[in-house]
């Protein structure tokens, strides 16, 4: 079996054989279909594969990918993703804890470096309350996903268009997380919310070394099931 | 969609595993067989919903692997379930293709019927 990493090389690399209006028509489905099948990579990579060689072959008979997929890339490219293997929660569950565990190791690692950093210059406190750690973390998480959702849907609403829109939903989106973790930089730096559970020191080497294991178990979580 | 293209709907899927039973192809290979069994209306890419629907219900088995030509393609197969899901539309398909085509050719009777009682 060829993986998907390697099928999106090959992808990349094919592309540059289509005209340039099919290139708009495929490169439209490719986006809109990555963004919406979300469960597994081989499956949505594969057809995407497919229908590239199609095109490509199509092409070499003078066929536009008009011709080929019909007047409706939208509408085609729901079709397609309809008969996919269907999502559920627990088929996503995957996507997204490794999505968390890449935050949070990204967010150790880089606690780890700047108490590194900033404890060569003065002393800090190192210490961690668990309960206000938690609550900090779900914030940002939650506001993590809600922002990949977001920035998917102005992707998803860019394209299909005859005019390329992206600039202006990219802005959008800029607004909106901006907005969207102003109130958690505000609270982390007034300290509003206030320390609470158990707490431990918790110092820079721990914290890059957990980081760094945990975005290792990603990894391999993430090469064993083939999600990104 | 064309009327056509509605009727083939239902049927295209045993088209479809028909021509897969025969021998393995490969999407684009599946639609020239499509065009040289007549059915050159079908837009080429209605075989990928179904192709993709195929694989969902067990009928195919899809593997990638280097065609003759050289690049790698998706070459499709019939498994058990498959063949006996195509035994059971052919048999389905024989009910029906009989009696339609007989009413179909009684309506254009009728309708040359009522052309000579206009007539009159």
């Amino acid at each position: 079996m060829i993986g998907s990493k390697q099928l999106v090389a090959d992808n990349n690399e094919k592309r540059k054989l289509l005209t340039k209006e099919n290139e708009k028509y495929y490169d439209d489905m490719l986006v809109y279909i990555r963004i919406k099948s979300k469960v597994s990579a081989q499956e949505s990579e594969e057809i995407l594969m497919e229908l590239l060689d199609h095109l490509i072959e199509g092409q070499q008979d003078g066929k536009t990918a008009a011709d080929i997929f019909g007047k409706n890339p939208k509408g085609y490219a729901d079709e397609l993703i309809s008969e996919l293997p269907k999502e559920t929660f627990r088929t996503r569950l995957p996507f997204f804890g490794i999505l968390a565990g890449i935050f949070i190791s990204w967010s150790l690692i880089g606690r780890g470096l700047f108490s590194l950093i900033t404890g060569l210059f003065t002393v800090l406190d190192t210490r961690v309350y668990l309960g206000t750690v938690v609550i900090e973390t779900l914030y940002w998480l939650i506001f993590a996903l809600l922002m990949i959702w977001f920035v998917f849907r102005c992707v998803e609403r860019s394209l299909f268009n005859k005019k390329r829109a992206l600039l202006k939903q990219m802005i959008l989106a800029g607004i909106v997380g901006v907005l969207g973790s102003a109130p958690g930089f505000i609270l982390i730096f007034f300290h509003l919310v206030s320390n609470f559970g158990p707490s431990f020191a918790f110092g820079w080497l721990p914290s890059l070394a957990s980081g760094a294991l945990l975005r290792i178990g990603c990894f391999l979580a993430n090469k064993k099931l083939n999600i990104f | 969609m064309s009327v056509r293209s509605q009727l083939l709907k239902g049927v295209l899927d045993g088209c479809v595993l028909s021509i897969i039973e025969k021998e393995n192809v490969y999407g684009y290979e599946l639609s020239k067989k499509l065009q040289d069994a007549g059915l050159g209306d079908v837009s080429e890419g209605t075989i990928y919903p179904v192709l993709l629907r195929l694989q969902k219900n067990g009928y195919i088995r899809g593997e990638m692997r280097p065609s003759e030509s050289g690049p790698n393609r998706k070459y499709y197969s019939l498994t058990d379930e498959g063949c006996a899901a195509l035994n059971e539309l052919a048999q389905e398909w024989a009910h029906i293709a009989g009696p339609v085509t007989a009413l179909m050719r009684r309506r254009q009777a009728d309708d040359s019927f009522e052309a000579i009682n206009r007539g009159k």
